[in-house]
């Protein structure tokens, strides 16, 4: 028997290995995809359970994003930049968008239906894309090429935390009430011909800001009826034809997001009416020829409105930014070239008189794609720009190389220069005297002069594919920084409001060092099962202070594990499991000290997602239910931010299509 | 009693795992709609207890063959009285859905199990509190079921159930239930809309 025992297992063990390598999954397509890049396709989207853009977050492996309030984030993508800079760069299918409002980007803002997307693109790595220098990594979100004939599309999203009082809020054991997520409704209506397509969408959602953390802070300045609340609204459309002299699109959306945005240099949470406005028009002339055109132009208006508030605190801020692009593309078999000019107009409005409304990034850009043969590939690119007198460039090589079938070589470099201006970062505004921190009391130093930022990044990854079903890629970055300006901050605790006194300081000079590297492997067991385990490493030395405090808050290691199990067609099973381990931030460290309230070094926290969704009505209905953070372990990602314990969320999703 | 709630959802967990087996000649999905009605008795008591009184309540359910085992989405009714004033009275409604799997003992005796999640709604009543009346939670729970067919599509069933409200002071209530349930084959329209 016990032989018997022992044969069995052998076998088992012997036709597992089988079936990982050798089993009869269909083959992953073999397009060699940059291993920076991750792609998040509208399936994946759905089956995690993502009912809002800043969602996404929590599937980005490589990026680490924190939150007060768990609706805002700061991001920084893979050692590309510091939390308090938000570097990255969004497009939507091609075009930027520009999100930011004085240095904040709410990625929910984007007047955009999620049901519209159809993949997004994140990129951890420098890269030049469509004119569009992201040196901080970029998300690229590419919208559902509409189906001929008639299209509309409906969902809402819903969910809870646990932890409420429930009935013993009537009793001596009374606990701070937490509030639902959501709702949030979205609906979309396309029409669309040969060629040509009209579509429009709308999208709502609702945020509670009442975690007990926040709760009493928020409330220092907001000033509404019942419990704090963000809304955001936003409709946007877009159409386009496609005839002899190409394909053009144009688009408009609008957002209105009514934010309780924590400005740190305030050490509150601000209550503000956010109103973006983006539009434009985007083409190609003669596509598929050797040769083509396109051009891109967009306008983009942020407007910093107040919101009901006890002292009517006002931004007075609005900004309007104009951008074009134009290039020139050459595509052969082994041999691409693109040319472009690019540039960017802002104008700034506000209550406080400016020294200089304007600010003009012009840039020129040329790239070169080679592929001398399917095995390897190597895209040269310089860019050039010139803001405020100041001479800014880029220089970034991608070279590709597989020696063999199943392995595959890649090196990324970049070096990079960029006047401080060209960031249009709120310091820049403030010494053109926007005077709206000093007026609220917010004690900021500028530094004498903006030094333009340089940095070098490396990227080398190796990927060993020994079977269609299996990829192991081990990779590894280095990011090297020079003359930064970086915000140290020193926030002290105010007992009375549980708010933040807070001295900021702006440093240059800064400079600093970040390695990382890690491993990713891809598995498919059964042509049901999609099976993804990731780590990265991150790590920072601690040469220059201001340097150190403003990377501290990342963590060293992070793993996921994440299982995508279709066992029948309509059916579909998610897990994902997350290790984030502890962070430093040693600007709170005199806070934790004076309070319990808020902690200066965040404890490793694991996160387990389930979720399990049924499709119904043939292709027309979408049920989604999910529990996320399983394990119910309380955890938050900023010292002054809410925690997060296990919640669940209903997401329920309609298409309807005629015609096509 | 709150010391056996781990083995008791390990024991509904091994008992899923052991007659997962034997679903192989389950039906088709969607087949047939099992519509069952309960009456509930709470049977022990808890924490929430000391405020409440909590007795007797209502469930209603429906349940169909899913790909493996069965779903079932249903709403039970629960009463809080007041044991300790000056709480208030508060009724609550629990909306769940659950999956579980069941072995027939001969042709008339099927013992079921599974697990529940839903949406635990308390509405309280007091006219006086300036806040929300309402307040909802998530509810986890499994139940284990004995049912009888004594003739034709009619079963007589007795359960017993054990529900966890993740309020911050948790709900955890035990439940014995007994009931009849009716099963009737799925409408054409019903089973296409589900599959």
């Amino acid at each position: 028997m016990t032989r018997l025992l022992q044969t069995s297992g052998r076998g088992l063990a012997a036709a597992l290995v089988l079936v990982i390598f050798f089993g009869t999954a269909p083959a992953w397509a073999q397009t060699p995809r940059d291993p920076s890049t991750q792609v998040l396709t509208a399936g994946e989207i759905a089956q995690a359970g993502i009912a809002r853009f800043s969602d996404l977050f929590r599937l980005l492996d490589r990026w680490y994003a924190v939150s007060l309030d768990g609706y805002t984030y700061d991001a920084s993508a893979f050692g590309l930049g510091a939390l308090q800079e938000n570097s990255w760069a969004l497009l939507v299918d091609g075009q930027p968008v520009d999100l930011g409002a004085l240095g904040q980007q709410t990625l929910n803002a984007l007047p955009l239906a999620l049901s519209a997307v159809d993949s997004v693109e994140v990129v951890s790595r420098p890269v030049l894309i469509h004119g569009v220098l992201a040196q901080g990594g970029l998300i690229h979100v590419h919208t559902h090429s509409p189906a001929e004939g008639a299209t509309v599309r409906a969902s809402i999203s819903a969910g809870n935390e646990v932890g409420d009082p429930g009935p013993f809020r009537y009793t001596p054991f009374a606990s701070p009430n937490i509030d639902r997520t959501g709702p949030v409704y979205e609906g979309a209506a396309t029409v669309a011909g040969p060629g040509r397509h009209l579509r429009i969408h709308a999208r709502a959602d609702e945020h509670h800001a009442s975690d007990e953390r926040i709760r009493e802070r928020v409330f220092v300045l907001y000033a509404g009826e019942k419990e704090p609340r963000l809304f955001v609204g936003a409709v946007a459309a877009d159409g386009a034809v496609q005839g002899r002299l190409g394909r053009h699109t144009a688009y408009a959306g609008f957002s209105r997001f009514q934010d309780l945005a924590f400005v740190l240099p305030l050490g509150r949470e601000v209550p503000r009416d956010q109103r973006l406005t983006h539009a434009g028009l985007r083409g190609e002339f003669f596509p598929g020829a050797a040769t083509g055109l396109r051009y891109r132009v967009s306008y983009t208006g942020s407007d910093l409105a107040p919101r009901t508030s006890r002292t009517g605190i006002d931004f007075a801020w609005r900004q309007h930014r104009l951008r074009g692009s134009y290039e020139v593309h050459t595509a052969g078999a082994a041999l691409g070239v693109v040319l472009g000019v690019s540039g960017d107009l802002y104008r700034s409005r506000s209550a406080y008189t400016l020294t200089d409304t304007g600010l003009f990034v012009p840039r020129a850009y040329g790239q070169v794609r080679m592929r001398p043969s399917p095995r390897t590939g190597a895209d040269l690119t310089v860019h050039l720009t010139r803001t405020e007198g100041v001479l800014g460039y880029g220089a970034l090589a991608d070279v590709r190389l597989a020696p063999a079938p199943q392995h595959t070589l890649r090196l990324a470099g970049t070096v990079a220069r960029a006047p401080y201006e060209a960031w249009n970062r709120p310091w820049l505004w403030v010494r053109r005297g926007y005077g709206f921190f000093g007026e609220e009391g917010a004690r900021v130093n500028l530094p004498s002069s903006f030094d333009a930022e340089s940095r070098l990044t490396l990227d080398a990854s190796w990927t060993l594919r020994p079977s269609p079903r299996a990829a192991l890629t081990v990779f590894g970055a280095f990011r090297r920084f020079t003359s930064q300006t970086l915000a140290a901050v020193t926030p002290r605790f105010d007992p009375a409001t549980t708010a933040f006194d807070v001295r900021t300081a702006l440093r240059p000079f800064v400079a600093g060092r970040v390695t990382a590297g890690g491993a990713a492997l891809r598995l498919r067991l059964l042509p049901s099962l999609d099976q993804r385990l990731h780590y990265t490493y991150l790590r920072y030395p601690a040469d220059d202070v201001v340097f150190f405090e403003a990377w501290s808050n990342q963590p060293w290691h992070r793993f996921s594990y994440t299982a995508r199990f279709v066992p029948v067609d309509r059916l579909s099973l998610y897990a994902r499991l997350g290790y984030t381990s502890a962070s430093d931030w040693p600007a709170f460290d005199v806070t934790a000290q004076e309070t319990s309230l808020y902690e200066a070094d965040l404890p490793a926290y694991w996160l387990l997602d389930l979720a399990v969704q049924k499709r119904f009505w043939a292709e027309r209905g979408r049920l989604h239910f999910g529990l996320r953070n399983l394990l119910n372990e309380p955890h938050r990602t900023h010292p002054a931010g809410a925690v997060t314990d296990l919640l669940f969320d209903v997401r329920v999703q309609l298409r309807f299509h005629t015609g096509g | 009693m709150e010391d056996v709630r781990f083995p008791a959802l390990a024991a509904t967990a091994i008992f899923l795992l052991g007659v997962l087996p034997a679903q192989g000649q389950a039906p088709e999905p969607f087949d047939f709609v099992e519509v069952r009605v309960s009456g509930t008795q709470n049977v022990h008591r808890s924490f929430v207890h000391e405020f409440w009184e909590h007795g007797s309540g209502g469930e209603l359910a429906a349940a169909t063959p899913f790909y493996l085992g069965q779903a079932e989405a249903g709403i039970a009714l629960h009463r809080y009285r007041a044991a300790a004033p000056p709480v208030p009275d508060f009724d609550a409604t629990l909306l769940f859905a659950g999956w579980g799997v069941g072995v027939e003992a001969g042709s008339r005796l099927r013992l079921d199990g599974g697990l529940r999640v839903g949406n635990y709604r308390m509405r309280f009543e007091e006219a006086a509190f300036t806040g929300s009346r309402n307040e909802s939670e998530l509810a986890l729970g499994a139940v284990a079921r004995l049912s009888v067919r004594p003739a034709g599509p009619l079963r007589v069933h007795v359960s017993g159930s054990y529900t966890k409200v993740h309020t911050f002071n948790r709900l955890k209530l035990w439940y014995l239930s007994a009931g009849l349930a009716y099963r009737f084959s799925s409408p054409g329209w019903l089973k296409s809309f589900l599959r």
